[in-house]
């Protein structure tokens, strides 16, 4: 246990509060009952990974297992990382301090692709072998899972395993699988071969792939598919009552509830919108039940509601009301995000407000009806400035718009409809009489870069170069001047990337590892991204990022995410690129079943 | 304000890890306790009500205490133990609550606190002591200004490798106790770890602060 070592070292890092655990409501255990050990690593810093609604579900429901324990794990920056090298401190527990090597699991949840380098960072700081051919069966085993698994392959090198879609199920399972094989003094291998007979389980190095000569996939062998696992009734699914609360501030420092699952939309750049289907509710009752509980458990005077779209949640307005009756009466602030322009109204307006009142964020993601309509945003002008006046009449003054440059068919009267459309919003403010006339208007425009991913409709397309990113916003600043209107945009550098990680193939893990071995690591923060060093990194292993990143796929082209059946079929994903090409627009899953493939277990679906 | 709110001052250990917490961190964490607790603690009005709390003297990161305080104001009849009892059960054992009291002295009233250093080559300290003068470069309101610590540091004794002594604190003048340490290290020519502990602190007419 390094209490003591850390107590020396902890007075020379910035915030050490992240480090030290010990948290209220954070589990701690006797060792001795203990029969199998789990380190939660969230391979981002700990005000990013505590913030995480996932982790805290699995936190909870496995240290529910009276012989299991699992303890946190996060990203050190590198002033904590030299000085735990320099006293010879391996990467510990948060709730044991002890070194997570000496544990049975070590699990890493993905959620954005800038987080891979950070993995192998971790595993090292762990003392572990990165290369999991490299691991022996003295070593823990590497498990991932989260979003970024539906396409697991440029981390198949370092991974003994992943879990393929919802884990509330199929960790325990697999950690029971786990507990009697230790009993039974099975091999690892014996396990791995047996946890892959487990659904939902995908064990990398029981697959091959071959390459053609122009880089494309031949073939992935063998042909077995892996299903993703899903809870089919959200009510009954484990939900934590109580979280573990931190002493330092986090990006998310509030009680979470989830309302829903999935989404009916069917926007077709986003990958949530579909790897996350069937689309499924949680009762009234259970989502009131479990703010309470949170609420009390935490000391928490903020709760925020999590799903992909608040306002489709059916009963939206009486759960609303449910809910304020609470929080009001408890000085509690209950925050909405996710809600689409289309579902905002005066009665979820006067809602939120009337305990604190934040800025409006509303994302069009494009400027014309004729882009929208290509990306399936099933949203209106009128949709937006409806939602806009109301909010203007409810007294805002700040509205935040996010858009997307390069996505499929995009021309430059898309690039002025943004313009156009901002301009609209302006006017309109200032005709809204009932206006807050103490301040201006001020518009925030967020633009980044479309990155088609795996499991969407656009998973076809290419990524826009460099060069037309550039010119569409620069074309954007130069007719877009306004002194309300601020305009911020992400770096090209780390869309590309993680466009070509997205959707790499399995070579990419060499890559991976030749820009870690070179210092990468915390890419996803400007100040840590070096781009020339991954752009060596792909021209060291003969790779090229474009190829992955701005290459056209045709329908017959294989992926490497093929081995994986994530329900929604690959002959309905061609489909909707059809539509998008052909300008088709598809209604939502509540109003017309458009046959996505995951069939019995959706909710929406009616017969 | 609620007519019969009552002020309580509430005595705290922060000792082990929760040393690393900060003084804002420890803020919100107290609330967060007393929300926990289910006190019943005046919340401020306003736009953004929360639990009123007030902290007599801020401690710095990475020093631990046995002697900490804040004040609450307490709006329905409640016995201190209760407050206490409650309390404790919603914390952890490195923050744990001594006593509950209604307050006696005011927080302007501070003017000294008392120290335990663990310092390594603690018996060099007397030596350090006996200089003519101890300058420090210590940062002020105004910028930087050059002090002579020694007339400030009142030693009370040293007992094997712990050095107690009582320097200015409270919010006209204050000298960190790690001032002291790191001009003790620079005196005995190493960087030395020194464990430091708030043990007590005193009001103007000598008394200690309740």
């Amino acid at each position: 246990m390094y209490k003591e070592k850390l107590e020396i070292i902890l007075p020379n890092v910035q915030k050490p509060a992240r480090y030290i655990g010990g948290e209220i409501n954070s589990i701690h255990k006797e060792k001795s009952k203990i029969d199998v050990r789990f380190a939660f690593c969230f391979p981002e810093t700990y005000d990013i990974g505590m913030s995480h609604l996932g982790m805290k579900i699995l936190y909870s429901l496995k240290n529910n297992v009276d012989n299991y324990w699992c303890e946190r794990v996060f990203m050190h920056l590198p002033d904590m990382a030299e000085e735990m090298r320099k006293n010879s401190i391996l990467l510990y527990g948060l709730e044991s301090l002890e070194p997570i090597r000496d544990f049975d699991f070590i699990g890493f949840t993905l959620q954005y692709e800038l987080t891979y380098t950070n993995v192998l960072a971790m595993l090292d700081l762990a003392g572990l072998p990165v290369l999991a051919k490299e691991r022996t069966d003295t070593h823990p085993l590497v498990i991932g899972g989260g979003p970024c698994v539906c396409n697991p392959e440029p981390l198949a090198d370092f991974f003994d395993l992943f879990v393929i879609g919802e884990g509330e199920e199929v960790n325990l399972e697999l950690m029971k699988l786990y507990e009697k094989c230790k009993k039974e003094k099975k091999s690892k291998a014996e396990f791995i071969e047996k946890a892959a007979e487990i659904e939902g389980i995908y064990v990398p190095s029981l697959y091959e792939t071959t390459y053609k000569n122009d880089g494309r996939i031949e073939k992935i062998t063998p042909e077995k598919k892996v299903k993703k696992r899903i809870i089919k009734n959200l009510n009954e699914a484990f939900t934590p009552e109580i979280f573990v609360v931190p002493f330092c501030e986090i990006v998310h420092d509030r009680a979470i509830s989830e309302i829903l699952r999935g989404c009916i939309r069917g926007c077709r750049f986003c990958q949530a919108g579909f790897i996350y289907r069937p689309y499924r509710e949680r009762s009234e009752g259970k989502i009131l039940g479990n703010i309470k509980s949170l609420c009390e458990n935490t000391g928490y005077d903020e709760v925020s509601l999590s799903s992909l779209s608040t306002g489709d949640y059916k009963e939206i307005e009486n759960l609303l009301k449910i809910l304020t009756d609470y929080t009001n009466k408890n000085s509690i602030n209950l925050s909405l995000p996710s809600m689409r322009i289309d579902s905002f109204n005066d009665e979820i307006l006067q809602q939120v407000k009337s305990v604190r009142k934040s800025g409006l964020t509303f994302a069009p993601e494009a400027g014309t009806q004729r882009l929208r309509d290509i990306i399936n945003k099933n949203i209106t002008e009128d949709d937006i400035l409806r939602g806009c006046k109301i909010a203007f009449e409810g007294g805002y003054t700040s509205v935040k718009l996010y858009f997307m440059l390069g996505l499929p068919e995009e021309t430059d009267e898309d690039i002025e409809g943004i313009k156009i459309l901002v301009e609209k919003i302006i006017e309109l403010f200032y005709n809204t009489p009932e206006r807050n006339k103490s301040k201006a208007i001020s518009i925030s425009v967020t633009l980044s870069t479309f990155i088609p991913k795996p499991f969407t409709p656009f998973e076809f397309e290419p990524q826009l170069s460099r060069e037309e990113i550039i010119r569409k916003r620069k074309y954007l600043l130069s007719i877009l001047k306004n002194k309300k209107v601020k305009i911020s945009w992400s770096d090209y550098n780390a869309s590309i990337l993680e466009a070509a990680l997205a959707r790499g193939d399995r070579r990419l893990g060499k890559v991976i590892l030749k820009a870690w071995q070179s210092g990468c690591q915390l890419d996803g923060w400007d100040e840590h991204f070096n781009f020339e060093k991954w752009e060596k990194a792909f021209s060291d292993c003969g790779l090229d990022m474009s190829f992955y990143a701005n290459r056209k796929r045709e329908y017959d082209e294989i992926t490497p995410w093929s081995m994986l059946n994530m329900l929604v079929s690959r002959e309905f994903l061609i489909e909707e690129n059809k539509r998008a090409h052909d300008m088709k627009t598809t209604p939502s899953c509540r109003e017309k079943c458009a046959s996505c493939g995951i069939g019995g277990a959706c909710s929406e679906r009616k017969i | 304000m609620n007519e019969k709110s009552k002020p309580m001052r509430v005595f705290f250990k922060k000792t082990g890890r929760a040393k690393f917490i900060s003084h804002l961190d420890l803020q919100r964490t107290m609330q967060r306790a007393l929300k926990r607790a289910g006190l019943p603690v005046w919340e401020t009005e306003g736009f953004n009500p929360h639990i009123y709390i007030t902290f007599a003297l801020p401690l710095s990161l990475g020093i631990e205490s046995t002697c900490e305080s804040f004040d609450i104001k307490i709006i329905e009849d409640i016995q201190a133990d209760e407050i206490r009892e409650k309390l404790n059960a919603a914390l952890n054992e490195d923050l744990h609550i001594i006593a509950v009291a209604e307050p006696v002295y005011k927080h302007t009233e501070i003017i000294k606190a008392e120290y335990e250093i663990a310092v390594e080559n603690a018996e060099k300290f007397a030596e350090f002591m006996s200089q003519n003068e101890i300058i420090i470069t210590k940062k002020t309101k105004k910028g930087e200004a050059q002090i002579d610590l020694k007339p400030l540091i009142e030693l009370r004794g040293i007992e094997g490798e712990k050095v107690v002594l009582i320097l200015p604190a409270g919010n006209e003048f204050n000298v960190n106790p790690m001032q002291v340490t790191s001009a003790f290290s620079a005196f005995v020519g190493e960087e030395l770890q020194a464990r430091i502990t708030r043990t007590a602190v005193f009001c103007v007419d000598g008394e200690a602060f309740i």
